[in-house]
C-alpha cells in the first residue's frame, strides 16, 4: 500500500510539473471556453438556464469532439513516454506489484483530470457568481458523468499507452478507441434485435444527455462506466504481465 | 508447445475471461429489476411517479413508446422560444426513466433530428403519426397518442415579439393515464352510422379519415349499419344522413338518447327534410336541433366584401367564434386554431326542458346570413336572415346520475366537417370526444414549469467570456510556461 501511495504521489506530482500536461489543460480550457461562451449566448440558454447542463454534458462538442481526444493524450506520457526514455523496465523490476503500478498510474490521471472538469465547473460557479440562478441538480449531475466517462476514457488511453514507446500510436490508438466507443452504439441504435439492443446498452451520448444532465442517475449507467473502466484497467495489467513473458 | 506460446495463449485467454466477466456483469445490471435511478433535482420531476411507474410495470411485455422530438410548429419555434429545447430535454429523460422503471414491460425509441431518416420514416410509417403527435405508446396493438399539446401547456408567442414560452407539462400524469387506460382493456367504443349514404370508412372511402382520427384518438371504431346495431357502443357517431332511419333503427336511436348515451352527431344542408323533423323531435328536450337554409358569409377582399361565390359558403371559424367557456372550445381557443365548415346548416340554440343545458360551441361570424336552399345565389336578398347563427351546440342533462351517464350530445351544422373537412378540425373532433366521454373532467395533472432566464448586461457577459475563453486558459499557459522555464534552469 505504502508503494502504492508513493507512486501515486510520484506520478501525481510528474503530471503537476509536466509543462506538456499544463499545455494540454490550456488547450481544453480554451476550447470548452470557446464552446461556453457560444452556448450561454444562445437566446435559448439565456431564456432558460437549465437548458445549459444538457447543452454543455449532454450530447454537445465537448462530448462528442474535445472529450475522446483529451484522456488519450494525457496518458501518453504514463506508459508509452516511460517506454521511450528507458524508465519502465526499472518501474516493473522495482518492489512494487504490477498492479499498484497500474492503479498508481490510473488514479494520477483521474485526479489530475478532475483539474480539467474543474476549469469546466469554475465556469458555472462564474455564472453564479453573477446573480445567474443555476440548475445544480443538472450540472452536479452533469459533471459526474463526464468524469466517469472521462475516467472509463482515462482506462482506454491508458491501455493503449501500455502497447509500446511510439507515442503516436498510443495517442491515436486510445483516442480511436475513444470514439469508436462513442460512434459505433450511435451507429447502431436505431437498429432492431440484439445488435440494436446492446448498442442501445453501450450508448455513452444517451447516458450522459438522457440520464446524468438531466440530474438523474442510473445505476446501469455507473456500473457500465465503472465496469469498462476496471476492464481497460484489467486489460492494461495484463498487457505489462504478459512483457515479461512475450517481449 | 513452446513456453513462449502457451503464456502468449494465457495472456489472450485472461483477457478473454475479462472481457465475458464484464459483458455477463453489464448484461445483470441491465436487467430492469435491478436497474434504479436516482432524481438528483429538488422538485424530483424528471423522474416517474409511483403512479406511473406502478401503471407501466402492470403493461404486458413488449409494450412500446415511441416519442417523435421534432420541432415542427414554426409558430412556437419564434424569437428564440426555447419551448421546444425544455420540452425535449424533459421528454428525454422521462422516456428513458419509463423503460428502465418498467421492470423490461416497455420499450422506449426516441426519434429526433439526429436519428437516422430511415428509422424515422419507418416509424412514422408504421404508427400512421401525424404532425404533432409526439408520444404514441403501443400496448398489444392498441395504441394511446399524445400529442405535444396535451402534453404541454404554451404560451403562444405574441405578435410584439415575446417568444412562445412553456408554462405547465402533464407529461408524467398522461403517460401514467395512457398506460392505465391501455393496460386496463379499457378503450372506448364508437359507433359510426353508415347505412344512410354515410359513405365507407374503408380506405379512400368518404369517412375513412373520421375513422383514422378516431383511432389516433384512441376509440375502438366499428361501422354499423344502423343505431340498432350501437348495443355495445360506448358512442354513436352520425357524419351526415341521406335518408331516413328504418323503423327499427328509429326505435334504437329514439332509446339511446332517452337512455342518456352520447351521440355525435353531423347534419349538413343536404340532409333531407324528413331526417331534419326526425332529429329536431328527438333532440327537442335538449333544446337543439336543426334549421333550414345554408349559411353563407361575404367574402373578405382587399378592400371590402364581395358576395355572389359559392366561396361564401366556407366558414373559417375563428376563435372568437367558439365558445370560451366550454371543455370542448376552449383548448382551440388557447391553442390559437382556426376551423373550417364549409356546407353548414344552422343548428338550433333555444331552451328544451329543464332537464338538459345547452351550450352553443360555435357561431357563425356577424355578416353571416341563412341563404334560402332554393335560390343558392350566395347573394344576401331582402328576406334571409342575417347575423349570428350557432354552427355546433352542445346539451347535457342538468345533474347526471350515479350512472356515469350525462345524456350528452354534440350537434354539428355540417357533415363535411368530419368527413372531408377533418383534417382542419381535428381538436375539434378530439375535444368532442373527451366530453363525450366525459373524460374533460379528469384531473389534468398539469404541473408548473419553472425557466432560469439570464439576461445579464453586455459588460457581465464580456466578463464573464473574457474570463472563459482568455484568463482561465492564458493563466493555465503561464503555468506551463513558468514549468518549463524552472525545469530548463
Amino acid at each position: 500500500m505504502n508503494a502504492f501511495l508513493a507512486l501515486w504521489r510520484k506520478e501525481v506530482f510528474a503530471l503537476f510539473v509536466s509543462p506538456f500536461v499544463f499545455v494540454l489543460l490550456g488547450v481544453w480550457f480554451l476550447l470548452n471556453g470557446l464552446l461556453f461562451s457560444v452556448t450561454i449566448e444562445t437566446q435559448a440558454v439565456q431564456n432558460d438556464l437549465s437548458l445549459l447542463p444538457p447543452y454543455l454534458l449532454g450530447s454537445g462538442m465537448l462530448v462528442w469532439l474535445l472529450l475522446p481526444a483529451f484522456p488519450a493524450l494525457l496518458c501518453i506520457r504514463l506508459f508509452a513516454e516511460e517506454h521511450r526514455v528507458g524508465t519502465l523496465e526499472p518501474l516493473l523490476t522495482a518492489p512494487i506489484r504490477d498492479s499498484a503500478v497500474v492503479l498508481a498510474k490510473y488514479f494520477a490521471a483521474c485526479l489530475f483530470f478532475l483539474v480539467f472538469w474543474g476549469g469546466i465547473l469554475l465556469l458555472f460557479l462564474l455564472l453564479s457568481w453573477n446573480d445567474a440562478t443555476m440548475d445544480w441538480a443538472r450540472i452536479w449531475g452533469g459533471l459526474l458523468g463526464a468524469v466517469l466517462v472521462s475516467f472509463l476514457f482515462l482506462a482506454t488511453g491508458l491501455w493503449a499507452s501500455s502497447w509500446g514507446s511510439n507515442l503516436v500510436l498510443a495517442a491515436g490508438g486510445g483516442a480511436a478507441l475513444n470514439y469508436l466507443f462513442l460512434f459505433v452504439p450511435a451507429l447502431f441504435e436505431h437498429k432492431e434485435g440484439l445488435l440494436g439492443n446492446v448498442a442501445r446498452l453501450c450508448h455513452l451520448p444517451n447516458f450522459l444527455d438522457r440520464g446524468f444532465s438531466a440530474g438523474l442517475i442510473d445505476s446501469y449507467a455507473l456500473v457500465y462506466l465503472l465496469g469498462m473502466s476496471a476492464l481497460f484497467l484489467f486489460l492494461t495489467w495484463v498487457r505489462l504481465v504478459s512483457r515479461r513473458w512475450v517481449p | 508447445m513452446s513456453r513462449r506460446l502457451r503464456l502468449g495463449l494465457l495472456t489472450v485467454f485472461a483477457g478473454l475471461c475479462a472481457v465475458a466477466f464484464t459483458v455477463f456483469l453489464l448484461y445483470t445490471f441491465s436487467r430492469p429489476g435491478l436497474r434504479t435511478r436516482w432524481d438528483l433535482t429538488t422538485a424530483e420531476d424528471q423522474g416517474l411517479s409511483d403512479r406511473t411507474t406502478e401503471a407501466l410495470q402492470n403493461l404486458p411485455e413488449g409494450s412500446t413508446l415511441s416519442a417523435f422530438l421534432f420541432p415542427e410548429d414554426p409558430d412556437i419555434q419564434k424569437f428564440g422560444s426555447t419551448v421546444y429545447a425544455q420540452a425535449f430535454v424533459l421528454l428525454r429523460s422521462l422516456a428513458e426513466d419509463a423503460a428502465v422503471r418498467s421492470g423490461g414491460q416497455l420499450s422506449t425509441l426516441i426519434l429526433d433530428e439526429a436519428s437516422p431518416l430511415v428509422a424515422i420514416e419507418r416509424e412514422i410509417v408504421r404508427l400512421d403519426r401525424q404532425p404533432g403527435e409526439t408520444l404514441i405508446l403501443e400496448v398489444d396493438g392498441n395504441r394511446r397518442v399524445l400529442s405535444f399539446e396535451d402534453l404541454f401547456q404554451i404560451l403562444r408567442a405574441t405578435p410584439q415579439g415575446d417568444p412562445a414560452r412553456l408554462l405547465k407539462e402533464r407529461v408524467e400524469s398522461a403517460l401514467g393515464d395512457a398506460s392505465i387506460a391501455l393496460s386496463a382493456g379499457s378503450i372506448p367504443r364508437a359507433a359510426v352510422v353508415v347505412g344512410y349514404g354515410q359513405g365507407s370508412m374503408e380506405e379512400s372511402g368518404e369517412i375513412f379519415e373520421l375513422r383514422m382520427q378516431l383511432q389516433r384518438e384512441n376509440w375502438d371504431v366499428f361501422a354499423i349499419q344502423g343505431p340498432e346495431e350501437a348495443a355495445d357502443a360506448d358512442l354513436i357517431i352520425i357524419p351526415g344522413q341521406r335518408r331516413p332511419f328504418l323503423p327499427t333503427d328509429a326505435v334504437a336511436m329514439a332509446d339511446w338518447i332517452l337512455a342518456d348515451k352520447p351521440l355525435l352527431l353531423a347534419l349538413g344542408p343536404n340532409a333531407p327534410n324528413d331526417v331534419v323533423a326526425y332529429w329536431n323531435d328527438l333532440l327537442a328536450e335538449h333544446g337543439t336541433g336543426f334549421g333550414e337554409g345554408l349559411i353563407c358569409e361575404p367574402l373578405r377582399i382587399q378592400g371590402g366584401y364581395v358576395t355572389g361565390r359559392s366561396d361564401c359558403a366556407f366558414l373559417e371559424i375563428k376563435s372568437e367564434q367558439l365558445s370560451p367557456q366550454h371543455s370542448i372550445t376552449v383548448p382551440i381557443i388557447e391553442a390559437s386554431r382556426f376551423l373550417l365548415f364549409r356546407g353548414v346548416r344552422p343548428v338550433k340554440f333555444e331552451s328544451g326542458t329543464n332537464d338538459y343545458t345547452q351550450e352553443r360551441l360555435i357561431r357563425s361570424g356577424s355578416l353571416a346570413w341563412i341563404e334560402d336552399p332554393r335560390k343558392n345565389l350566395f347573394e344576401m336578398d331582402p328576406g334571409e336572415k342575417r347575423g349570428v347563427v350557432p354552427i355546433a351546440v352542445a346539451a347535457e342533462r342538468w345533474a347526471p346520475g350515479d350512472s356515469g351517464l350525462h345524456g350528452r350530445v354534440v350537434v354539428l351544422g355540417s357533415a363535411e366537417s368530419i368527413r372531408s373537412d377533418m383534417l382542419y378540425n381535428r381538436e375539434l373532433l378530439a375535444g368532442s370526444l373527451l366530453w363525450l366521454s366525459a373524460e374533460e373532467s379528469k384531473e389534468r395533472g398539469l404541473v408548473g414549469l419553472g425557466e432560469l432566464p439570464f439576461r445579464p448586461q453586455r459588460e457581465v457577459m464580456a466578463r464573464i467570456q473574457n474570463i472563459g475563453v482568455f484568463w482561465i486558459p492564458g493563466l493555465t499557459f503561464l503555468v506551463g510556461l513558468l514549468i518549463y522555464w524552472k525545469r530548463k534552469r
